[in-house]
């Protein structure tokens, strides 16, 4: 009646059973813990050139910053990486909002969530508006986390800021 | 091994036969019925995919099994989306990095990008496309699970295994008691 591959299959049913069990109590358990990440961006410099882009004279910004976040609030046992990038957000008037990624980081450990890095520039990611011109905007600046956890849900979310910056008129380069 | 099954497959009558059968049928059609269920649910056209390149590592690997949901809210930056361009099969998973809400129309224009990957994906869209839009998104991604999926890249890498592991799960299932 009970042969081995019976068995087996039993014991493998069971353990498979017990397995999803527990990474489901792991996954809902842990959208259950409080974190408190802060953050800040301080926009020090903010140039715009003049450059020719697919035929057209194009206005890029270029920003220098200092940003000062603490995540480490963030980390708890389910997590297995932050993806954390500040994010400028502007309205113009053709366009509502306009989100644009100016920096971005990986974080695998709670030693490194704690962001503090000076005279960072957009160096990985053009900031140029979906026009040729940004014309009058005063532009928010935000640090952006998303958690990618080991298993479950992954959760998002934003330091806002208050600090807004006109764009200056554009150098002739 | 199999001379009990094969056995008992002979002694089976028509009736036996047909209610086995049935069963089979029973279980595949409930398997669908969850999927399409799943895609009502999260208004997704697969709310489940499994992640088949490296762009998005160290957070997804070959393998790993993605849940989408489609929110009603619009897309914004920083969310994973799967999208689909036009005229290819298989969907992308990457990084929102730059969007722009039109204010007469409403429509999205969305550029991404995967983390691992050092320039955006205009590379990767069609010839002259610089955005893609809301219609092309199959989903943001919600919850993740590792490896689950290794399985369907094995299937796909040796189709043969597809049909030697559907035969054996027909087979257990007709000679299977219960």
């Amino acid at each position: 009646m009970y042969n081995l591959a019976q068995r087996a299959n039993a014991i493998f049913a069971f353990a498979m059973t017990v397995q999803f069990g527990l990474l489901l109590s792991i996954a809902i358990s842990s959208l259950y813990l409080t974190s408190n990440p802060i953050g800040k961006v301080d926009v020090r410099e903010l140039n715009i050139w003049l450059y020719n882009y697919d035929n057209k004279e194009t206005e890029f910004a270029f920003i220098e910053m200092n940003l000062d976040a603490d995540l480490t609030s963030l980390f708890n046992w389910n997590t297995k990486q932050l993806f954390v990038a500040v994010i400028a957000e502007y309205e113009t008037k053709s366009h509502d909002l306009n989100q644009v990624v100016l920096w971005d980081s990986i974080i695998q450990s709670k030693e490194d969530a704690h962001i503090k890095e000076v005279k960072v520039r957009n160096e990985k990611y053009d900031f140029v508006d979906i026009t040729p011109k940004f014309g009058e905007v005063e532009a928010k600046y935000s640090i952006y986390w998303d958690l990618m956890p080991y298993v479950g849900f992954l959760v998002s979310g934003k330091t806002e800021s208050n600090q807004t910056i006109s764009f200056p008129a554009p150098d002739n380069n | 091994m199999f001379e009990e099954e094969i056995r008992f497959l002979r002694k089976m009558n028509k009736r036996q036969l047909a209610q086995q059968i049935l069963n089979f049928l029973m279980i595949i059609s409930s398997a669908l019925m969850v999927w399409k269920g799943l895609a009502l649910y999260t208004n997704s056209e697969s709310p489940i995919v499994v992640v088949l390149s490296g762009s998005m590592e160290p957070a997804f690997y070959r393998g790993d099994l993605l849940f989408l949901g489609m929110p009603d809210e619009p897309v914004r930056v920083g969310d994973i989306c799967v999208f689909k361009i036009p005229g290819r099969d298989v969907p992308i998973v990457h990084r929102v990095i730059k969007l722009h809400d039109e204010k007469e129309t409403g429509k999205q224009y969305i550029l991404t990008k995967g983390d691992n990957n050092q320039v955006d994906d205009r590379g990767l869209y069609n010839p002259g496309q610089l955005w893609i839009h809301r219609e092309h998104i199959v989903g943001k991604v919600r919850g993740f699970l590792p490896y689950i999926g290794i399985i369907t890249i094995l299937m796909n890498d040796y189709p043969q295994l597809k049909y030697v592991l559907i035969g054996f799960l027909g087979l257990y299932m007709l000679v299977n008691r219960e």
